[in-house]
């Protein structure tokens, strides 16, 4: 059991990358447009951040630095101070996207009207991340998380075509709209790199106190069962969603019509675990960005911080991650969409994904600072790979929401 | 109002009411609960309203102008439907005709779409 706790922090990094808000949203989407003609992309995704996230986690076992403190060192201030305002820009739209999903969920689950319930979301957040330890946050909100399988038994319920789901692991186009593919495409892949999971899972690895060399093999071992059940839960949205909107023609818009998708074939007992769920991962994923945010904030300008000190010992990184929180609450409570301003969100971290992953590729491999743990071969060359991919995927990312009236065609 | 968006808004409209005629359907199987019920079919009928406004106000392109009414009229009374099941989100005798007006107007939207 002690072993399964061990890779929360995994778990809970990923849901923010696979199931937060805009991905639940943007998966059924891409499953009720594309079928699975898109699977291949979770997979892709899923290895990229893998492969990232145990660079950071290695990087933070072994020369105890998170990934900001990083950025700062290896890009300077000026350049390191324009990925701090992009990924606080990020992290901050993110955050209000997840306020405004807590209640948007709270409200489904008990039919109370959105805006009281945006203040009972931002209450429940600032009370989790004030009173719960860093590990018991973790374990709640990403193990809450996993509730979500209900997506995967819902999926086998369905009976879906498992000639079509493996043919969807295999990029290929198979309709009419290709620039709709690009745009769905570009969407998964970029949703996954986020920045603030990196910021979030490096930082979590100090704060979980990992040592060399027994926690270099956790970090390995989180990194990858973390986003593999992430990637599991995404790739079971798109399932439902192939398997029940394509025939239909419904266009998902809404977390109610993901969550329908389960209750359909699990009746209630189906819909509450979706929706509870839903809960855990969209509130985790606030909690990832806001703390992130702190992180970014503390890193760069060399504050104390930390959740495994008290309030009083990091003051400035408190009101920094409570601000992210107050300032999500003001933005949600404007009226604004929140699956609107997530989707947004996505797009603005097209500066920030370079600059937030080359320096992690570099400290990673510098044996100056990695001694034996540097990057072997294969980091070496999957992070190289996967860097050319994160430079595309965040020149096409702009253009590709223009042209395609952000998927609607 | 171009014949692509007039297709468009046919196609949304038919998600629309499909997706409405589904959360019908779990009323009356007793299979959802009124929160959700009602909370859902809000979203729906509201966005279901914001789409028939916005046909109703579009200046149509020669030809269009008839299908373009009965789009904005069918739109009004998916939206009305919505509202009904909102308000009586644990009646299944009145889920059953929301669930069969929706469905009808979502073949009928279907049509409209394939129309042109």
């Amino acid at each position: 059991m002690t072993k399964v706790f061990q890779i929360s922090l995994g778990v809970l990094a990923a849901i923010g990358g696979f199931v937060d808000i805009g991905d639940i949203v943007f998966n059924a989407a891409a499953g009720a447009t594309l079928g699975y003609q898109l699977v291949w992309a979770v997979v892709v995704g899923a290895v990229g951040i893998m492969v990232y996230s145990e660079m950071c986690g290695r990087v933070a076992c072994i020369a105890k630095r998170p990934v900001f403190d990083v950025v700062r060192e290896r890009l300077g201030y000026k350049v390191g101070l324009t990925t701090l305002l992009a990924s606080q820009f990020v992290n901050a739209m993110t955050c209000a996207a997840e306020v405004g999903g807590v209640a948007i969920v709270l409200r489904y689950l008990f039919g109370f009207p959105y805006r009281p319930l945006i203040a009972v979301a931002l209450l429940l957040l600032l009370v989790s991340v004030w009173f719960l330890p860093f590990e018991w946050i973790e374990r709640v909100f990403g193990f809450g998380g996993l509730l979500l399988i209900v997506f995967a038994v819902a999926a086998v319920k369905l009976d879906p075509n498992l000639g079509a789901l493996g043919h969807g692991l295999i990029p290929h186009i198979d309709t009419p709209s290709p620039l709709i593919w690009c745009y769905f495409a570009v969407g998964i892949l970029g949703a996954t790199f986020m920045p603030y999971e990196v910021y979030f899972y490096s930082s979590g690895g100090v704060e979980d106190g990992w040592v060399p060399p027994h926690d270099l093999k956790l970090n390995k071992l989180t990194a990858i069962a973390g986003y593999a059940l992430g990637a599991v839960l995404s790739i079971s949205i798109m399932v439902v969603a192939a398997e029940l909107f394509v025939p239909q023609g419904i266009e998902p818009g809404f977390l109610g019509t993901v969550a329908l998708a389960a209750q359909t074939p699990l009746g209630e007992a189906g819909l509450l675990l979706a929706l509870l769920g839903m809960l855990f991962a969209i509130s985790g994923a606030a909690i990832d960005t806001s703390l992130a945010g702190a992180y970014n904030m503390a890193q760069f300008f060399g504050w104390e911080w930390g959740k495994y000190r008290k309030p009083g010992g990091a003051p400035r990184f408190t009101v920094t991650w409570a601000a992210f929180f107050g300032l999500a609450f003001l933005v949600v409570i404007s009226g604004v969409d929140p699956i609107f301003v997530t989707e947004l969100s996505v797009v603005f971290s097209v500066v920030a994904l370079p600059l937030t992953y080359v320096p992690i590729l570099l400290v990673a491999g510098d044996s100056n600072y990695m001694g034996a743990h540097a990057n072997g071969r294969l980091a070496s060359t999957l992070g190289w790979l996967y860097l050319v991919a994160i430079v595309v995927i965040s020149l096409a990312a702009v253009p590709l929401l223009v042209l395609t009236n952000m998927g609607e065609g | 109002m171009t014949e692509y968006r007039f297709s468009k808004d046919s196609e949304s409209l038919q998600s629309l009411a499909t997706e409405g005629s589904l959360l019908a359907d779990g009323v009356v199987d007793g299979r959802t609960t009124s929160a959700f019920v009602l909370t859902h079919a809000q979203e729906l009928a509201s966005n279901t309203e914001k789409l028939a406004s916005v046909v109703a106000s579009t200046h149509p392109e020669t030809g269009l102008a008839e299908k373009m009414m009965r789009l904005a009229a069918l739109a009004r009374e998916a939206a009305s439907q919505l509202r009904t099941l909102a308000g009586h989100p644990s009646d299944a005798a009145a889920a059953a005709r929301v669930r069969s007006a929706l469905t009808n107007t979502a073949d009928a939207a279907e049509k409209l779409a394939k129309s042109l």
